[in-house]
């Protein structure tokens, strides 16, 4: 049997970095649900490595348009080229003929920023990069936060830093705390990726800063290794990285069989948010609100009631109701059975067995009642919450 | 509550505050209340087209969280059973039976995650589907969805997929898509929202599913119940609302299948 002849593909990408991973990912995927065989040419240590590139004797390439080496090396090859890159504000940025797959930078920004307004915060600041021909999309991330302060009448606050090295470390820890302490608090900052959301976070512990009370953090990449080196698990944007993998390859794919592509350009928006510990701000402006769930957080197990909790605040039980609807969306008694259930659930991890008097200790009056709410809240038994929390392991104290 | 009335509905609430409202007119969804990962309520449903679905239903029977329905006409008896569970699904059932061979088109719902006027383009879609047919309407001639815009068998967003060269639809998706489950309840289409959240999964006992996108709405259908006369015909579906955070715990990920 003759097998249709494999086309030669390099693939130009800096394999180091989450992002760069998952779109090699997403053109992997593309050919394992196609019967597209496609020989790949890429460095065993996933780097990219451009002398000679413009003398290989290859079917395609897809590359790593951020870098400007690359733009350069492959402005005018012989062989069909899709780029991969960031967006840009500006047309003219956009290199000439070739199609472009993007990850939608101001998408991802205004992702970041639309959060940490629905997070509570009024106050916002980019912490980015030095600029650099290497990170223009960290400039253009600049440049979409600045776009969506404006729109909104606001002062923007970018803050650039110095690039980081070993003998400079401490002087731009230094720098960044000092940027940090010149900002009203609270603030949301929204950092250009999420090795650069570390550095900051960091900075904040040095600085005592308390995350996310006074300054709510999100990075850009959902990466999990900067997420791994944070004591503050670390909220992200997450890139549709895959998804670009699968449409550059589709337009190879396209290009291979003839198809004439050179004005095509697809922007990829961003696949979703984690949303993790350093943005979940809550600012309760309401007063009786902040009052009742201090009074809630002390005495939840202790089977207090609606009741007890207005006459605590000094207010009646309906308009106590109505704030409680209005800045959280729940009841008084929704917010009461919610530490209830934390402090249950809490227990259970640390005590194995104890059911009948973790039910006890929480405030809930029967086991039943127990039993019954953790069906509801989170389908399971809490006896099965139990034993599911022990395969996984528990925090880190 | 009053027949004939057009805005005449019926209210179904679950223990987590979501309410799903139903027209005692034509059957169809009228909104669907539910939070965001903010805690937010917003209506999530987007004004419903009007098919041939047939007019002047009768309640039988009405409950804090369910409500049945039946109707008689042209010579089709038909039912329809929604129930709203507290874990976000809504389970409709409906069913059919006709003297003669007969067709019945029952309300679908059209969506959009954020609740707002805004694009539905940037929702990610995930479809249990090896095969599509590219005419729109289920005829003959099946296509594979593999390396064509096609292929959500990995959530893709929309609009992204609606740009790609040779997806030739660039106003949305009409089309129809061969599941790959089986005639029990299976888990056969997610939408989820970024900005919002919110996140849509779509269990049906059927192995087609229309799948149709607008500028801000969606709606994932089955087709068109085929009724033969003696037989009854059935249709099984559960639409489930949550949020991307809760979902991503694992937990709620099975769902009843008694109904």
């Amino acid at each position: 049997m003759k097998m249709p002849t494999a086309h030669r593909i390099a693939l130009l990408f800096n394999g180091n970095k989450v992002y760069d991973r998952d779109i090699i990912a997403g053109i992997a995927a593309y050919l394992n649900t196609t019967r597209v065989s496609w020989d790949l040419f890429l460095e065993e240590d996933f780097r990219c490595r451009l002398p000679g590139i413009e003398r290989w004797q290859g079917d395609g390439i897809i590359a790593d348009f951020d870098d400007p080496a690359v733009c350069a090396a492959l402005a005018h090859s012989h062989v069909p080229v899709v780029a991969v890159g960031g967006s840009y504000a500006r047309e003219a940025d956009y290199p000439v003929g070739i199609p472009y797959v993007a990850t939608d930078n101001f998408k991802i920004v205004k992702l970041a920023y639309d959060h940490l307004v629905e997070a509570g915060l009024t106050r916002f600041a980019c912490f980015s990069l030095p600029e650099a021909a290497v990170n223009r999309w960290a400039q253009e991330r600049e440049t979409a936060f600045c776009t969506l302060m404006e729109r909104d009448h606001m002062h923007a606050d970018v803050y650039r830093g110095v690039a980081t090295s070993a003998p400079s470390w401490d002087e731009a820890v230094e720098q960044q705390i000092a940027w940090l302490n010149s900002l009203e608090k609270p603030v949301g900052i929204i950092a250009v990726s999420d090795a650069r959301a570390r550095q900051l976070l960091q900075a904040c512990m040095h600085a005592g800063i308390a995350v996310p009370e006074q300054v709510a953090l999100i990075g850009i990449d959902n990466d999990p290794l900067a997420r791994m080196l944070t004591r503050i698990p670390l909220s992200s944007v997450i890139q549709g990285s895959e998804e670009m993998g699968r449409t550059a390859a589709h337009l190879l794919h396209q290009m291979l069989n003839g198809a004439r592509l050179s004005g095509t350009r697809i922007l990829v928006p961003p696949a979703g948010l984690n949303v993790l510990a350093s943005t979940r701000h809550q600012p309760f402006q309401h007063p009786q609100v902040m009052q009742a769930r201090h009074f809630i957080r002390q005495y939840a197990c202790q089977g207090i009631k609606t009741e007890q909790v207005a006459d605590y605040v000094g207010v009646s039980r309906s308009s106590l109701e109505a704030h409680f609807r209005h800045e959280l969306g729940r009841s008084v008694h929704d917010e009461i059975l919610h530490f209830k259930l934390d402090a249950a659930k809490t227990l259970l991890v640390r005590e194995p067995g104890q059911v009948a008097e973790v039910a006890v200790r929480c405030g809930f009056t029967t086991v039943q009642y127990m039993h019954a709410v953790f069906k509801r809240e989170l389908g399971c038994t809490p006896r099965e919450f139990q034993q599911r929390s022990r395969v996984t392991p528990g925090p880190v104290a | 509550m009053t027949q004939g009335d057009a805005d005449a509905r019926y209210i179904l609430r679950n223990g987590r505050g979501m309410r799903v409202a139903v027209s005692a007119h034509d059957a169809s969804l009228l909104s669907w209340w539910a939070p965001d990962r903010y805690g937010r309520m917003a209506d999530v449903l987007a004004a419903t087209l009007r098919p041939s679905s047939p007019i002047g239903w009768q309640c039988d029977a009405l409950t804090e969280a369910s409500v049945s329905l039946s109707i008689l006409q042209d010579g089709v008896a038909a039912r329809l059973h929604y129930r709203l569970d507290d874990d976000g699904s809504l389970h409709i059932d409906g069913e059919a039976t006709a003297g003669t061979v007969a067709r019945l088109a029952l309300p679908a719902p059209w969506f959009n995650l954020c609740g707002r006027e805004a694009g539905v383009g940037d929702h990610v879609l995930r479809l249990a589907a090896g095969h599509y047919y590219p005419s729109g309407a289920a005829g003959s001639g099946s296509r594979e969805v593999a390396g064509s815009a096609f292929d959500f068998r990995q959530p893709a967003p929309i609009s992204a997929r609606l740009a790609w060269p040779g997806a030739s639809c660039h106003d949305g998706f009409d089309h129809v898509f061969c599941l790959a489950g089986d005639a029990v309840l299976h888990d056969a289409a997610m939408v989820t929202d970024p900005a919002s959240g919110r996140v849509l999964r779509f269990f049906t006992g059927g192995l087609r599913l229309h799948v149709l996108t607008g500028a801000s709405r969606f709606c994932l259908a089955p087709l068109a119940l085929e009724i033969l006369p003696g037989q009854v015909a059935r249709q099984m579906l559960v639409y489930r609302l949550g949020v991307a955070d809760i979902d991503a715990l694992g937990v709620n990920q099975t769902i009843n299948k008694e109904t």
